[in-house]
């Protein structure tokens, strides 16, 4: 090895806690500008997986987005219904595989509640088409059953067996409570890391049997049908709100969009999932930036300190330079022995904080997907993060250039003797 | 041959107006032991660091071993420096993080000549000068930082010596030492500097110390530029 690059080792190792300290400053930057970067792209990757195995999702014309956030984020409202005939043409159309209605519109205690068919339990894919796994119980069969998403089920404290009432409305706007047909839990599921783990699942015709006795968005006055004996009445729906649609063969995809977008009965919008949530992600892409840029902060912060450390030791330095310099070394090796210093810091800082970031994601992923939805990965680093751990050693180079250049400048002043 | 040779020579610092040597002939012998004295600020060190090759002067010739200084590129003087000088300075002449043996062996890690000529090999002559010098073996592997002051420059007198310099640049190696260790220190190093005939200029502003040296050489007798007039 250079002799000049062993005695730079030598020389920081017995400066160990100072550039301990600044390395541990780094490392910790370093943890969260990948932590950060780690988060951003598998929230990016779990959110436009949200839903996956679906070819088409249907709604009544609006925005691509809108129909995304109510169909499949069961947030705001949708402007208008689709008529259940369309739905059935759609559904007994050739190419189509399946199709399964949804019934958005209610809620329980700030859940939205969702009416749909026992089939959407088989067909609704998220992730790398991962089906829905129930942890107890299963799909609903009776008219008054519900089954409830993981977090309703935590955060409610909700077992099988327990008694719940939906409310008209969504958000607990107080517009009406359906009190007098409860429903009971039969089944709760897995969490998915998807807006499923906030839903609670009713029948398509538990929707019409709780509106049986309404009429525009009210409770008809003196109209009271009590649960036992809605069996009676006909309680196929006259309306849906969207339907997911899956075709036998993917490469039909755009043929069906199109035959959906100009359906004759009414107007109806088909888009394709994917398209739409990569959409919708830009448009709450800010933040995730925002967060990104602070944390590069962090880690300029991190490497200025490096800077600092390494030029105020330099002061205390001019004797051993000066020494190094009596023995033959150049100030192209004072140079090159103050840069690999910070290099070497800045290295290991980097190399540190990407192992912490490994080890803390996977420690730390059952606990963000139970708490946050957020499917974090076990993997190797993506590009991203390499890119990032690159930057991050490239800054350092140019953060440990200036004390470099300061003993370059120090060693031609002081020559061999350095006034102190 | 001479051990060195300045003709004319003449160094102005940097962002400095007037000139700080001004030395129109300046001679040494092969194995000559010298002792050159002047006041603080008259320029000893800067001489240093022009024969160390570590400065250059705006005219005039220095030839060290023959060689003329101002011929080689900056990293040759680099590697000259590192071949042919030994040098020893007033204290904090050590690397403190390293052991006392470690601080001898110096030389030879950028030298090359001075690794060949550190016989039989350079562990065993970092051991037998730090024995000469007096040096208990228990000291060797101990951080230089953990000894006292005159174990410390018999060190740094070990680590001039190794490999065989021809030249040997003292710069004030005893001002940290009391009276009677600063004799034996004397005695010690002019002793080792015959026994591998070495070329000694050993600069002080204490002409005290000057008794045993070949010859004393007052700075400002050599250099036209006084005191006075420099800083």
């Amino acid at each position: 090895m250079n002799p000049v690059l062993r005695l730079a080792a030598l020389s920081a190792w017995s400066r160990r806690l100072t550039l301990g300290l600044t390395l541990l400053a780094i490392v910790l930057a370093t943890t969260l500008l990948l932590a950060v970067e780690r988060i951003r792209v598998d929230a990016r990757q779990s959110f436009a997986q949200s839903v996956s195995g679906v070819d088409l999702v249907v709604g009544a014309r609006t925005g691509a987005v809108q129909l995304m956030l109510y169909a499949v984020f069961h947030s705001g409202a949708a402007s208008n219904n689709i008529g259940w005939n369309s739905y059935q043409a759609i559904a007994g159309h050739p190419a189509v595989d399946w199709a399964v209605p949804l019934s958005l519109g209610d809620s329980h205690r700030g859940f939205a509640v969702l009416g749909t068919r026992a089939d959407y339990f088989q067909h609704f894919r998220f992730g790398e088409h991962e089906a829905l796994r129930f942890t107890i119980g299963g799909p609903f069969a009776g008219v008054f059953e519900a089954v409830v998403g993981s977090e309703v089920a935590t955060r409610l404290g909700y077992a099988v067996g327990q008694e719940i009432t939906l409310s008209h409305g969504v958000g607990g706007t107080g517009m009406g409570e359906h009190g007098d047909k409860p429903f009971r839990v039969v089944g709760i599921l897995a969490a998915t890391g998807t807006p499923v783990d906030r839903t609670v699942h009713v029948g398509l015709e538990a929707i019409t049997a709780l509106h049986l006795d309404w009429v525009g968005g009210m409770p008809i006055p003196g109209l009271n049908i009590p649960p036992q004996l809605v069996a009676k009445f006909d309680l196929r729906p006259k309306e849906i709100t969207a339907a997911l649609v899956g075709l036998k063969q993917r490469s039909d995809v755009f043929r069906m969009q199109r035959f959906i977008n100009e359906f004759r009965g009414e107007p109806l919008l088909a888009v394709l999932p994917g398209v739409a949530l990569d959409e919708l992600w830009q448009a709450i892409g800010t933040v995730e930036r925002t967060l990104l840029a602070i944390s590069a902060l962090v880690v300029v912060v991190g490497l200025a300190g490096l800077t600092a450390t390494l030029l105020a030791g330099l002061n205390e330095r001019r004797r051993e330079l000066a020494i190094l310099r009596a023995l033959g070394a150049g100030p192209r090796e004072l140079f090159l022995m103050l840069t690999a210093e910070g290099l070497l810091v800045t290295t290991l800082g980097a190399l540190l904080g990407l192992a912490l970031t490994s080890l803390g994601s996977s420690l730390a992923a059952p606990w963000l997907l139970e708490r946050f939805g957020v499917v974090l990965g076990a993997r190797l680093p993506g590009t991203g993060e390499l890119e990032l751990l690159g930057l991050v050693i490239a800054t350092g180079l140019v953060a440990s250039l200036i004390p470099g250049w300061r003993a370059w400048r120090m060693s031609l002043a002081d020559g061999l003797t350095p006034r102190i | 041959m001479s051990a060195l040779r300045i003709t004319d020579l003449l160094f102005r610092w940097p962002r400095q107006a007037t000139a700080c040597l001004d030395i129109p002939r300046f001679e040494l012998a092969r194995g000559e032991r010298v002792f050159l004295h002047g006041p603080s600020g008259s320029g000893k060190s800067t001489l240093l660091g022009l024969l160390g090759g570590v400065a250059v002067p705006q005219a005039g010739r220095i030839e060290l071993l023959g060689q003329d200084l101002a011929q080689l590129r900056s990293h040759a003087r680099d590697r000259f420096r590192a071949d042919h000088i030994g040098f020893l300075f007033q204290q904090f002449n050590l690397l403190p993080w390293l052991s006392a043996l470690d601080n001898v062996l110096l030389p030879c890690t950028f030298s090359t000549r001075r690794k060949q000529r550190a016989e039989p090999d350079p562990r065993t002559a970092a051991k037998r000068l730090l024995t000469q010098l007096d040096l208990v073996a228990e000291l060797w592997p101990q951080a230089a930082a953990e000894l006292s002051v005159g174990q410390q420059q018999r060190v740094a007198a070990a680590r001039a010596l190794i490999g065989q310099p021809e030249f040997l640049i003292a710069d004030e190696p005893t001002s940290a030492l009391d009276a009677e260790r600063q004799q034996i220190f004397i005695d010690l190093l002019l002793r080792e500097t015959a026994a591998v005939g070495a070329t000694l200029i050993f600069v002080s502003h204490d002409r005290r110390l000057a008794a045993h040296f070949d010859r004393t050489v007052a700075l400002d007798e050599i250099n036209r530029v006084k005191p006075g007039a420099i800083s």
